[in-house]
């Protein structure tokens, strides 16, 4: 009759056993489990923070650029493609391209003889290129080739200019919409981009610049119908 | 020695600080005049033309502060497509400098009747007819005639300041002053 040992007794002490066991042989794994754990969440996270950063970074320097184009493009200068047939011979009928600034007008140095950009008042989603023939409280007279002989005078009211095309044929300015606000200039043009098939004409430009500011006009048949105006005007 | 290298690199610091702060400044300016020149802006009102959508009250006490403070929207300005009943923000063909606050009553096509002078007037093409809504003190289309279209600068659509009258702004149509042509 021997002592039969408990089997709940045996089995406890087997489990104590191993528990004791456990914790004793995967204590320090445990514990670098753990770390290696916390190190690799910790990268994912700084990974996420790094890239999180990198595409803050590349959106205000995109940003910055967008807004560097925008300020320069409204506020300082920028190279227009002009076409038509309104400011010949001083512009080409196909196309020039031409350094616009937008200084001038916002400071108010515009004056007669400027070739300016303006919206169109008859279509706002058009701007126009026209020469500036009167300011606020000059007094234009102009005719319009097209109908009949009359030439009229005008006063050019407070606020607004006198744009004309430099060829009164083919040109629909303020002899058609009258007196423009000067609100709606948005640029004056004071440079053309130099092409070597079109010296001529660049220097042409120039001189126009120059040579208006003391003096209405350079070219040859406008000399010659600011005369023949002159003359019948006075004649009435 | 020492003290001489840490004020050398204290001054260093400040200077890339100072640096980096105008850079900052610089940066936040241009996105701020970029944002406020082609999306939106906040405009002060002042005077009462626009009585009683901004400043139903002359309130000369506080002065400019009480002023209705509005959010100018210029998506309007792409292809310069407005509504009758439009709040819009325009420069002052007398005075480029000045810009003025009025609703559209006519677009280009329109016939309006000033009952004044009982004159009947058409709205040429690219302009607009522009009323306060408190005629008795308003400068406007009455008296400066049709605007262009190209001389506005923004479309109004809320009330930011005061905070007890932020509201949206209303299309108000005036169906008895225009007839479309």
């Amino acid at each position: 009759m021997g002592l039969k040992p408990d089997p709940i007794i045996i089995l406890t002490l087997i489990e104590e056993n191993a528990a004791d066991s456990v914790p004793q042989l995967t204590k320090p794994e445990r514990e670098t489990r753990e770390q290696t754990q916390g190190k690799k969440r910790e990268r994912e996270m700084r990974r996420w923070g790094l890239l999180a950063k990198e595409a803050l970074t590349q959106t205000l320097t995109f940003a910055r650029f967008f807004c560097l184009f925008h300020v320069t493009n409204h506020y300082l200068w920028s190279p227009t493609l002009v076409f038509g047939p309104s400011m010949l011979p001083t512009l080409n009928l196909t196309g020039d391209v031409i350094l616009a600034e937008y200084v001038s007008h916002r400071v108010g140095r515009l004056g007669p003889g400027d070739i300016v950009f303006v919206r169109s008042p008859v279509d706002p989603n058009k701007i126009v290129t026209k020469r500036i023939v009167g300011v606020e409280g000059d007094r234009v007279t102009y005719f319009k080739p097209r109908n009949g002989d009359s030439c009229h005078t005008v006063v050019v009211p407070k606020g607004h200019v006198w744009i004309q095309g430099d060829n009164l044929y083919a040109s629909r300015d303020s002899r058609q919409f009258g007196p423009v606000p000067y609100g709606l200039i948005e640029g004056k043009a004071f440079f053309r981009f130099f092409n070597g098939i079109q010296r001529r004409s660049f220097m042409l430009v120039k001189e126009v610049q120059h040579g208006l500011h003391d003096r209405p006009v350079v070219c040859g048949h406008l000399i010659a119908l600011d005369h023949w105006d002159n003359e019948r005007c006075n004649s009435y | 020695m020492c003290r001489c290298i840490l004020g050398e690199i204290s001054n260093m610091a400040a200077h890339n600080f100072l640096w980096s702060l105008t850079k900052n400044c610089f940066t936040f300016g241009l996105i701020g005049l970029t944002v406020s020149d082609r999306y939106a802006s906040i405009v002060p009102v002042r005077g009462s033309s626009m009585s009683p959508t901004f400043n139903p009250t002359t309130d000369s006490f506080m002065g400019s502060l009480s002023d209705d403070h509005v959010l100018m929207e210029k998506f309007c300005l792409q292809k310069y497509k407005f509504s009758h009943g439009d709040v819009i923000v325009f420069c002052s063909p007398s005075n480029h400098k000045e810009k003025h606050v009025k609703r559209i009553i006519g677009l280009p096509g329109d016939w309006i009747g000033t009952p004044m002078t009982n004159d009947v007037v058409k709205v040429p093409n690219g302009h607009c007819w522009v009323e306060g809504d408190n005629p008795s003190s308003s400068l406007d289309s009455r008296s400066f005639g049709p605007i262009p279209l190209g001389l506005v600068k923004g479309r109004v659509t809320h009330i930011l300041w005061p905070p007890q009258r932020v509201r949206h702004v209303e299309r108000k149509n005036h169906q008895n002053r225009h007839s479309p042509s």
